[in-house]
């Protein structure tokens, strides 16, 4: 019997090997990156409009405090590390085999 | 079913992105595409005559490249989000899987020496994946019974709602389409996660005994957990639907679910064959698969193609342009027929795979039904 094989759940976006669906194979690439990139911002967006109904049930404003945070050097390294796990899943259309 | 563990708030809106992508792409991408073709047929005067004729036309189209990729990579996404959504669960699950019901009314019988056909297995095997881009194909991933219940609601674009706590109601009027008989003892070939065995145990009540054989034991276990939760008597057993092991004659009725064109033309004769072989003379046996081409409009034949190349189905193509009746007819059976299946379901999108074409039609269903002759 065959061994099981790995199951690579996180090579999401992107084109199956082998497959395209443009003369360029890169172009199936690229558009794994723009889908991928439109699942992100989706769940930002979602997210952020979550957080500020969240916050509005408890009648806290936020705005004030949101533009106090983007500047706050001790976030910095937390954000850095997200940040480019960030790019690592949406990028990932390209380096993949 | 066994519950699956809840997504998080980001994998959710992964799900919706997912499910909204697959719905634009057909109700936009794929209608314009169809619309192009009818002004471009309407203003070249005659007609196409074939899929191949039709697809020179849509093929080229930018429009269709970026639906067919869109189309493609929305599925390769829609299974790792799946997987992705239970991974933080997996030891939990690994013990629901494992938890055997104490008093079953059915029965899981697997075959750990039974060897899976390579054409099941090759391209799993290097990395690639397999039928329907399920990631590790149907066998591989002990988590396929999970994944498919969670990729499957997302593939119909209904995440949020699931599947029913039944069988869909298309699966069991199908089973119910069987000529009136005394179908005493049943059996489901290919039947994976068990959803036409559950709507033929739901549509014979009293039959002795209803069966289900895969060659994936994964996907065998996720059926017996599920069937078993229903209350369902069926027997889940791992067996090579070329070869099976039962006696002659064993059954009065043989069922599939799409498995026709999940198999190459020289395996899918050795089902055919032992499919006579167990029959009883005078059982019935049915099949319900996807409209072969000749049966589509060519524009509709040339999109449903679109799975051969960007769904993973290796054998499709063969299987939706072969003369299967004559298939049938040349193993010996008689009263062969086929025909779109007769049932529509609302509130289920079906297999989705007409979606391509932009909406929900009936012929998406397709019965090939026959007889053995009586002794």
């Amino acid at each position: 019997m065959s061994s099981p094989p790995d199951h690579a759940s996180e090579a999401a976006a992107g084109p199956a090997p082998g497959y395209h669906a443009f003369e360029d194979p890169v172009h199936d690439r690229l558009l794994g990156v723009v889908l991928a990139l439109g699942a992100e911002v989706w769940n930002l967006r979602e997210r952020l409009g979550l957080l500020e109904s969240a916050l509005a049930r408890q009648g806290i404003e936020v705005s004030a405090l949101i533009e106090e945070l983007a500047l706050d050097p001790e976030r910095a390294p937390s954000m850095t590390a997200d940040r480019d796990a960030f790019l690592a899943r949406f990028l990932r259309a390209i380096s993949a085999d | 079913m066994p519950e699956l563990p809840a997504p998080t708030q980001e994998q959710a809106a992964h799900f919706d992105y997912l499910e909204g992508l697959r719905g634009y792409n057909y109700t936009v991408h794929v209608k314009g595409i169809l619309d192009a073709y009818e002004r471009a047929t309407a203003a070249g005067g005659s007609a196409p005559a074939t899929m191949d004729e039709a697809g020179a036309i849509i093929a080229p189209s930018h429009l269709y490249r970026f639906a067919a990729a869109t189309q493609h990579q929305a599925q390769k996404m829609g299974w790792a989000a799946a997987r992705r959504s239970l991974e933080d669960h997996t030891s939990r699950l690994a013990e629901v899987l494992d938890r055997m019901p104490a008093e079953p009314r059915g029965r899981l019988v697997l075959d750990p020496a039974l060897e899976l056909p390579e054409y099941y297995t090759e391209r799993d095997s290097e990395g690639l994946d397999d039928i329907h881009l399920v990631p590790g194909g149907y066998w591989g991933d002990p988590l396929v019974g999970p994944v498919y219940e969670r990729g499957g609601a997302l593939y119909r674009m209904a995440w949020r709602t699931g599947y029913t706590g039944s069988p869909p109601g298309a699966l069991v009027a199908f089973a119910k389409g069987a000529p009136p008989g005394d179908y005493r003892r049943i059996l489901d070939l290919g039947c994976s996660f068990g959803g036409l065995t559950m709507a033929l145990r739901e549509a014979y009540p009293d039959a002795e005994e209803v069966a289900g054989i895969d060659i994936s034991a994964a996907a065998l276990r996720w059926a017996h957990l599920t069937a078993e939760e229903r209350g369902l008597a069926i027997a889940f057993e791992q067996r090579d639907a070329t070869a099976t092991g039962y006696p002659d004659g064993s059954f009065d009725l043989i069922t599939g679910f799409l498995l026709l064109h999940e198999l190459s033309a020289e395996v899918l004769d050795a089902v055919m064959a032992e499919a006579y072989r167990l029959l009883r003379p005078g059982g019935h046996m049915r099949f319900l698969d996807m409209p072969p081409y000749a049966a589509l409009p060519p524009e509709r034949a040339f999109l449903q193609s679109f799975d051969c190349e960007g769904n993973g189905e290796a054998f499709w193509d063969e299987f939706l342009s072969r003369d299967f009746k004559a298939v049938l007819g040349d193993c010996g059976f008689v009263n062969v027929s086929d025909g779109p299946l007769d049932y529509n379901e609302l509130s289920y999108w079906g297999t989705a795979a007409l979606l391509r074409t932009g909406e929900f039609r009936l012929e998406n269903r397709w019965v090939n039904a026959a007889d053995k002759p009586a002794a």
